[in-house]
């Protein structure tokens, strides 16, 4: 049984969809999302070419107590029903550790794809979830040395296997899609341009966080292209930023992109700014290639800062501004490998489960 | 400081007994006693919170009986409720209960310090919910009161930082130390027609042991056998599945099993602490056998209490039958065997675990 919930699971789990369907072998494809966004997430898995989920389940909850409770039942009840000889989960999401919690108590093997992250932050929900997802997983799939390195500082008691990340395994998939369905750059105003996203709480949430990004953007050596969140965009507009940087001719804001526009958008920028984990990772992709600056104070995900991908810079105007101007100096020169694997994961994670003969 | 401490199943009202008392004598203490109703409703188990001389819970959740995944999730809902009301400084939960399991998750969600009591006790066998729960819960922690050295082992293994570990000892056994007296004073051995050290006691409630019924069978059939007299207190779910299995009207038919209503933690210890051995699947129960020195066989493939099976005195058997039969004629056939398992060391601490468990939480602030 396959699980997905939100976007980036859907995204990191195609290819396991489609490994698994290339070797005829059965499984169970299930959907839980949130209720406001569960049509487009729906929308979204069908635009990939996914199979429509044999379930889905939408949930409403305010809180995260609430959540991972609906979650729990309903993944009981759908686990209890199919009895499937394993499931798999993704990432870090309250959704993941309610799937896995739900799954392990009814003595059904968990696989954890993307096992073994850490930023060793514990006030990151992420963290929580990952960490506890781990120590219930029968199988663990870490993408990289250092996550298995991590599982096994923890003595976690599942089986673990490197198999890369199948994010790489994603771009290479659907990078071909995007070329066919993306018109993005018909309405981008920059020939180069360093590519932003923001959407951690920790840095669109604080005033004086977004105060140095408009800084670092008016007054970066290269144009800046900003499809942004709408709470980033209130947040701004609260603080009376907006206005100044939707003005600054350094800067164009767009509305929120699809995935296939973000892809594009990654192929065709000089550099990447971002607080997201994923797009760490997919810059890496054989198809991407880009540098990375992290505006975050700690990443789970140092693969990419020790392969020269990716730096982490903070969130401070000076740092991020002459960060930028070094890679643009530098004509920075990127490694061809991706530290995340060579886009074979679902291969790998297929072929390891059908060798346990959980399949 | 407000302190919340989570209970639901019996077990962890034994072990949260003492650290209520010692948090009564701080007055810097605010405690928040939270009952989820995990096995029965405060009412229900009111008897017991006055055995054992407990105030009333601030806060009882009346979740009741359900599958693992509703029961956790209903607790969650309700105890986030109770959690955002009652803004506790730090959330205190003991075991390995789905309870447990549920305090832990909302209080590392909400951002609040967690303290487990019984931290890094191990089975490793992932099959038993109980060890699904103490895993997760110890890695919500950011304190962990270790009963025994080797589940401090086991955390450091793990990865914890030895300053968030601590080996407090075990505040079972303090409640033990402090109920023993009061227990002597219980005449449970007349009541059941018993003789000090002419019987043995069984119990049963694991669902790998109950809800099956030929594992139920198997170790009824190889009990039945060993022609000892054996007192049963019966869980009312494991009776219901005698029934089921026909089981019942053959126990009926041996005298020697004295089948009996559950009972409170007094009769319960003055039971064990005067039976040849007990035989059972609890994990409490071995440490409480292992405390009165008294010859355990444990129904279970394995223990997370390691700690308790030095010197043949706790028997992993499992259920099967010829290892039932002969972990009980070894235990038998050992002359003077309590006098030997007296001068095994205990590795649980000195009774005193509730005492440091609250200096340790009053010095985390």
């Amino acid at each position: 049984m396959i699980i997905v919930g939100t976007r980036p699971e859907i995204i990191k789990m195609a290819p396991l969809v489609r490994a698994f369907k290339k070797r005829n072998l059965p499984f169970v494809f299930v959907h839980c999302g949130q209720h406001y966004d569960y049509n487009m997430s729906q929308q979204f898995i069908e635009e990939l070419g996914l199979p429509r989920p044999d379930y889905g389940f939408k949930f409403r909850a305010q809180s995260q107590g609430l959540q991972t409770a609906r979650i729990l039942a309903l993944a009981e009840s759908v686990v209890k029903k199919v009895k499937p000889r394993n499931v798999l989960v993704e990432g870090d999401t309250n959704g993941t550790l309610a799937c896995a919690l739900a799954t392990v108590k009814l003595n059904v093997p968990v696989g954890h794809v993307e096992a073994g992250l850490r930023s060793f932050d514990l006030r990151m929900p992420e963290e929580h979830n990952r960490r506890l997802v781990d120590h219930l997983s029968a199988y663990l799939f870490a993408p990289t040395e250092v996550a298995k390195a991590n599982l096994i500082k923890e003595n976690v008691w599942g089986k673990i296997r490197v198999t890369g990340n199948t994010v790489i395994d994603a771009v290479a998939q659907h990078i071909q899609l995007a070329r066919e369905k993306s018109t993005i750059m018909n309405r981008i105003r920059f020939k180069h341009f360093a590519l932003v996203t923001a959407h951690r709480a920790e840095n669109v949430d604080d005033p004086v966080v977004l105060e140095n990004f408009v800084e670092a953007f008016t007054h970066s050596p290269i144009p800046i292209v900003y499809p942004i969140h709408p709470r980033s965009l209130l947040r701004l507009r609260q603080q009376k930023k907006l206005r100044k940087l939707s003005r600054s001719s350094n800067v164009q804001l767009l509305p929120p992109v699809g995935y296939f526009d973000f892809l594009t958008l990654m192929k065709s920028c000089d550099l990447i700014i971002t607080d997201s984990g994923g797009i760490q990772e997919e810059a890496t992709a054989p198809m991407i290639r880009k540098p990375v600056l992290v505006t975050r104070l700690s990443t789970e995900r140092p693969e990419a800062v020790t392969a020269g991908f990716a730096e982490v810079v903070g969130v401070e105007s000076k740092r991020l501004l002459s960060a930028i101007k070094r890679i643009l100096d530098e004509r920075h020169k990127m490694p061809t490998n991706s530290p995340y694997g060579d886009g074979k994961a679902a291969e790998k994670i297929v072929e390891f489960l059908v060798c346990e003969g959980a399949t | 400081m407000r302190l919340m401490l989570v209970v639901g199943a019996r077990p962890q009202i034994i072990k949260s007994a003492p650290i209520i008392r010692e948090a009564k004598n701080h007055d810097e203490i605010e405690l928040q006693l939270v009952h989820t109703g995990q096995h029965y409703d405060f009412e229900m188990s009111k008897i017991f919170f006055d055995e054992m001389t407990l105030p009333e819970p601030l806060v009882n959740l009346s979740v009741g009986s359900g599958t693992h995944a509703w029961q956790t999730g209903n607790m969650m809902i309700k105890l986030e409720k109770t959690m955002t009301e009652h803004r506790p400084d730090l959330v205190m939960v003991p075991g390995d209960t789905n309870s447990t399991l549920a305090g832990a998750l909302v209080a590392a969600k909400l951002h609040v310090p967690v303290a487990h009591v019984e931290a890094g006790a191990r089975s490793y066998d992932m099959r038993m919910p109980e060890e699904v729960n103490r895993r997760l819960t110890d890695h919500s922690s950011s304190l962990l009161f270790a009963p025994t050295k080797n589940c401090a082992r086991n955390l450091a293994s793990e990865g914890f930082a030895s300053k968030a570990v601590k080996v407090p000892g075990d505040p079972m056994y303090d409640s033990l130390l402090q109920h023993i007296a009061a227990a002597s004073r219980i005449d449970i051995l007349k009541k059941l027609g018993l003789k000090s050290e002419k019987y043995a006691a069984l119990t049963l409630h694991r669902p790998e042991n109950v809800d099956d019924s030929r594992t139920l069978g198997r170790i009824m059939k190889a009990i039945i056998s060993l022609k000892l007299t054996t007192v049963f207190p019966a869980h009312p779910r494991t009776r219901q599945h005698l029934e089921a299995t026909g089981l019942l009207a053959r126990i009926r038919e041996n005298a020697h099993i004295k089948l009996a209503d559950p009972l409170g933690y007094h009769e319960m210890l003055q039971l064990t602490k005067h039976s040849n051995m007990v035989f059972t699947d609890s994990g409490g129960l071995q440490k409480e056998a292992f405390w009165l020195h008294t010859p355990c066989v444990t129904l279970r493939e394995r223990t997370e209490w390691i700690e308790t099976t030095g010197s043949h005195a706790n028997i992993l058997v499992g259920s099967n039958p010829g290892k039932i039969s002969r972990a009980a004629a070894r235990i038998m056939e050992t002359p003077e065997i309590k006098t030997k398992l007296k001068k095994i060391k205990n590795p649980f601490g000195d009774g005193h675990a509730s005492q440091r468990i609250i200096s340790e939480i009053l010095k985390s602030r």
